[in-house]
């Protein structure tokens, strides 16, 4: 398998300009309320959960004492981090896990022998051709970033994966935080009752599992993770024979325990204490409530995509995640396993891309029914693209030197193409897009000062996007 | 003497590497490194830095730190008892040499050193898995020599029924994966990285990288042509597979560039490719298990160092290349050759460090914290997933399946593949009738994939979830047997409330930890639910969250 991450220089800059895609000209599909929508518009207030209304109030009011005398410092509210005016407030990153071939998704390059067997189609906005395994996404292509020109020089799956989690390359000396991490540290919300900060997935590949954690920053800011079809943790739920009353007992036996005799191993009490703060604050019944996707619709089910005549575990975990971020949830990663395909890429890809297609697409449809899209930044990425060149197995190789990412909502400017590649989509041949623009562009979103630095244990300051990094302003 | 073959075998190596490459240094009648030794290096360090060494632990902390690092585990409350009243001098070292020569040791070590050699992923798990899980056992149950376990891992040819230590290049497969891999594990140095690119100050460049790679052109898999199955104990099949090594092959390095392709096999920092041989991956096996090797037993004291102490001489484990700086020089250097020069054996080293000074320190929580590399205070560790499982079900008195538990070591922090199966099993299995008196008659067999697959966490905030609701922890409260022997057999709630915390937290409680609880049960002072609610609290205690 050969690794083909070196890049010799880039291409001529001068070769073509980059053409700005028009914007909402005209609207073929309709973008709001398509016909076989099955998403009802939302009243608008947040978190509808009345079942859970009156276990919840309870708890907290019989905990309120406790917990307040629990809560230590260390957790900023959002409002002295971010930009007011800044939109996004969530993100939903859907990671194609192992790097999906961008010839073969939003970058389709028709009629060579690089291009492979699929067609291209027309979509939603002019000029703008994807797959032909998208259709739906197609339809939807007004709200669609798509960048063609995001160049990398990792193909290494867990560097890589460090680095598009991370915003950095590997360094020896310092661990640093994925994105979902540094937004659940900067803008945690005291009282939440759902964790900032979810992983929907199974953890495949080697044992870096480091690029979905808190880094330098704790594992305390490390994901809370369910699995690829969200399945409810059962430590969620009290077991039998404990009820409210009994498991507010035990905690106010426990928290007298930790206040006086808590010191036997120091300030670790201190921390001990917070987690369980928190941990408490998470059986108030909403989170499960949330996790609950009995409360949608069917149809809406159905919608997020099927597979073998069962619902797509990986749209069932989309839908989940529309329900964690309408609850406040800031960043939820939903990882779609099985891009690697170093033999068989259009098979493999062929089924993927349908499950994405439904899935996305959905996503985007109902984040936008609810009022959510304008807040939910959606990034459509993996851990790099795969080469032009097809081998003997009828695969495609790690490619990270040019590849596609494709970006929806959080106040983004849809309708556009940015950056674009060679013929052959091999390398960049205008407005190179590196992982820390990326990045730059991602918190520039969130309303974050990009200069703003966060500190290892060690005190070495660290900023949240590398310096080198430049919110790309054609997307704001 | 103990193991008079291996030593044998070791002697013999060593020999014969004396004679190939004449290297007079190697002597056998080097002096062994003692305790003293040990403890005077690392408080010199201490007085250099005019650092204060934390108090030494009492016996209860030293008792409770060794189970953990040994046997993964809490202690039983009967050992505490037995421990915390023996008066012998040597208590320590000898409760020591129990815990390294049980069963538990070995299953408990197979399980790290899994996790380090094959990685956490779940997709790696499978019945090849478990096969060379159970040979890294026995391994460690008869203290095989690591550099013999090295070379036997690295080299392995044949099929996985027959020859389990195959399940490791089965594992990383491809050259460059076998490059990084076995670099970091058996060498502790990170050259992955240079596989893409230079990096300005790195050491690696990208021709050390696919030259060194170049040692695995020839390693191919191969799966039985008559598709030949393989059965575990169940009867479930298995497709049968094997490693080997093919006539030719070479490594395709990369598509283009101004490289030439492929490069010929070369051992790391060496000047010159390696003369070739017939089998490239043994030559390189060799290379990496000798005694010769800059890299290999460093790497291993250091991380043997790090699982007791908390940190390496090198921090962290995999950044051994050459211009890291050990903490401790002298004393690293001279752990490493009496490690190298006495057969490198694991259990005599961990021998060396339990019993040192810095080793049996307490964990300081006055003030601010001495520097960790200094060694000057214990560690304060959060208690693993599996860790964390296995204490639990000692503390409550839950029987469990080892084989099952074993693998959890190697899929922490990963998710079960097929959370189905969890349903193929009731949650409980076979209830005993709880109508015994004594403490042993009350016992359930857990189905083990039910708590495997909740124990399979990536968050404290998760872990703090388990200890408040997961299925063990009600399990352990509501049939486990300590509870059950508690409540039948010790009248009084002040000996009820000792007990509870020798199981949970090896001690007995301070005077006000005892009048505390016996004011909270009171009122209730036969009521089991009470019990099960004083033990929950000790369950979930910072304190036996943590190897302290």
């Amino acid at each position: 398998m050969p690794c083909s991450c070196h890049r010799d220089s880039f291409p001529d800059p001068s070769l073509e300009p980059r053409r700005g895609a028009p914007r909402g000209l005209h609207d073929p599909c309709g973008q709001r309320g398509i016909p076989d929508l099955p998403i009802e518009p939302h009243c608008g207030a947040p978190g509808p959960l009345h079942e859970s209304c009156t276990r919840r109030s309870f708890l907290n009011l019989s905990l309120k004492g406790t917990l307040s005398l629990w809560l230590a410092g260390g957790i900023r509210a959002r409002s002295e981090e971010t930009d007011p005016k800044a939109r996004m407030r969530s993100c939903i990153l859907l990671w194609m896990d192992g790097g999906a071939s961008h010839i073969d998704s939003f970058d389709p390059k028709p009629g060579r022998d690089e291009g492979g067997p699929f067609q291209a189609i027309r979509t939603a906005v002019s000029g703008l051709r994807v797959c032909e395994h998208l259709p739906n996404l197609a339809k939807e292509a007004r709200e669609i970033a798509v960048i063609r020109s995001v160049t990398s020089p990792i193909a290494d799956h867990g560097l890589a994966n460090y680095l598009m989690h991370t915003g950095y390359p590997p360094e020896e000396s310092v661990e640093h935080p994925a994105m979902g991490s540094m937004l659940a540290h900067l803008v945690q919300e005291e009282s939440a009752e759902l964790p900032p900060y979810v992983f929907l997935g199974d953890v495949y590949g080697d044992a870096n599992s480091s690029r979905f954690g808190g880094g330098f920053l704790g594992d305390r800011f490390a994901p809370f993770t369910l699995g690829s079809g969200g399945q409810v943790p059962v430590t969620l739920s009290f077991p039998e024979g404990v009820d409210d009353a009994e498991f507010r007992q035990r905690i106010r036996w426990l928290s007298g325990y930790e206040k006086r005799f808590g010191r036997r191993l120091g300030d670790l009490s201190e921390v001990q204490q917070e987690l369980q703060a928190q941990a408490t604050r998470y059986l108030s019944g909403r989170f499960l409530e949330t996790l609950n996707l009995d409360k949608e619709s069917e149809a809406l089910r159905d919608a997020y995509g099927m597979l073998e005549g069962e619902r797509d575990s990986f749209g069932q975990a989309c839908l989940l995640a529309r329900r964690l971020v309408e609850q406040g949830v800031q960043f939820v990663e939903v990882s779609l396993p099985g891009w690697d395909t170093h033999e068989e890429n259009f098979r493999d890809h062929e089924a993927l891309l349908h499950r994405v297609d439904a899935a996305f697409s959905t996503l985007l449809r109902d984040l936008r029914a609810r009022g959510l899209l304008e807040s939910t930044l959606v990034i459509w990425m993996g851990e790099f693209g795969r080469t032009p060149e097809i081998n003997e197995n009828r695969g495609r190789d790690h490619h990270s030197t040019a590849f596609s990412i494709a970006l929806a909502g959080g106040g983004i400017r849809g309708a556009q193409v940015v950056g674009k590649t060679d013929e052959r989509g091999g390398e960049v041949a205008d407005r190179p897009v590196s992982v820390a623009d990326l990045f730059a562009t991602f918190f520039t979103l969130a309303g974050l000062d990009l200069k703003q630095e966060l500190y290892t244990p060690e005190g070495r300051p660290v900023r949240i996007v590398d310096k080198t990094g430049e919110a790309m302003s054609e997307l704001i | 003497m103990r193991y008079p073959r291996f030593l044998l075998i070791s002697l013999l190596l060593l020999a014969g590497q004396a004679i190939q490459t004449v290297a007079p240094r190697l002597s056998l009648a080097s002096p062994r490194l003692t305790t003293a030794d040990v403890d005077r290096l690392i408080s010199a360090g201490w007085k250099r830095e005019h650092v204060t060494p934390s108090s030494p632990a009492n016996d209860a902390e030293f008792l409770r730190r060794l189970s953990l690092d040994l046997r993964g585990r809490v202690p039983d409350p009967t050992e505490a008892a037995e421990f915390l009243a023996g008066e012998s001098p040597n208590k320590r070292a000898r409760k020591t040499d129990e815990m390294l020569q049980s069963e538990e040791f070995a299953g408990y070590w197979a399980g790290l050193y899994s996790q380090v050699l094959i990685g956490k992923a779940i997709a790696d798990r499978s019945y090849g898995f478990y096969l060379f899980q159970e040979y890294l056992r026995q391994a460690f149950l008869k203290d095989k020599p690591l550099d013999r376990l090295a070379y036997e891992i690295l080299s392995a040819d044949g099929w996985i029924d027959r020859k389990p230590a195959v399940f490791f290049n089965y594992r990383w497969r491809d050259p460059q994966d076998l490059a990084a891999a076995t670099a970091r594990i058996f060498l502790g140095v990170q050259i992955r990285c240079a596989q893409c690119h230079h990096h300005p100050f790195d050491r690696w460049k990208t021709e050390d990288f696919w030259s060194y790679a170049a040692f695995y052109g020839r390693t191919a898999i191969g799966y039985s042509e008559q598709g030949e199955k393989f059965t575990d104990g169940d009867g479930s099949e298995y497709d049968r597979y094997r490693v080997y090594e093919e006539a030719e092959g070479e490594v395709d390095r990369l598509p283009s560039g101004q490289h030439p392709k492929v490069l010929p096999a070369r051992f790391l920092a060496a000047p010159e490719p390696a003369v070739e041989t017939q089998h490239r991956r043994r030559l390189l096996a060799r290379w990496i298990a000798s005694h010769q090797n800059p890299w290999f037993a460093r790497a291993q004291v250091n991380r043997i160092w790090s699982h007791f102490m908390g940190r390496g001489f090198i921090h962290p484990v995999d950044s051994l290349t050459e211009g890291a700086k050990p903490s401790h020089p002298e004393l690293f250097n001279r752990l490493v050759r009496d490690f190298a020069d006495h057969g490198f054996r694991l259990k005599p080293l961990i021998r060396l460090i339990t019993a040192s000074r810095a080793y049996s320190l307490d964990c300081h929580t006055d003030g601010d914290r001495p520097k960790e590399e200094l060694f000057a205070a214990a560690p304060r560790r959060r208690m693993t997933n599996q860790q964390l499982f296995l204490s639990i079900a000692q503390a409550t008195g839950i029987e469990y399946d080892r084989k099952e538990v074993a693998t959890l070591a190697a899929t922490e922090n990963s998710e079960m593949e097929n959370p189905e199966t969890a349903e193929d099993q009731p949650a409980e299995s076979s209830t005993a009738e709880s109508g015994g008196e004594s403490p042993g008659e009350v016992a359930i067999t857990m189905s083990e994939t039910d708590y495997l697959y909740e124990f399979n966490v990536t968050s404290p905030i998760e872990s703090v979830l388990l200890r408040f609701n997961s299925s063990l922890v009600s399990h352990g409260l509501l049939v486990g047997w300590q509870l059950q022997g508690v409540m039948g057999n010790i009248e009084k709630p002040e000996e009820r409330i000792d007990w509870l915390f020798l199981c949970a937290l090896s001690r007995y409680p301070t005077d006000g930890e005892r009048a505390y609880f016996f004011d909270l049960l009171k009122d209730t002072p036969d009521d089991v639910e009470s019990y099960q609610r004083l033990f929950w609290v000790l369950l979930n205690s910072t304190e036996f969250g943590y190897n302290h």
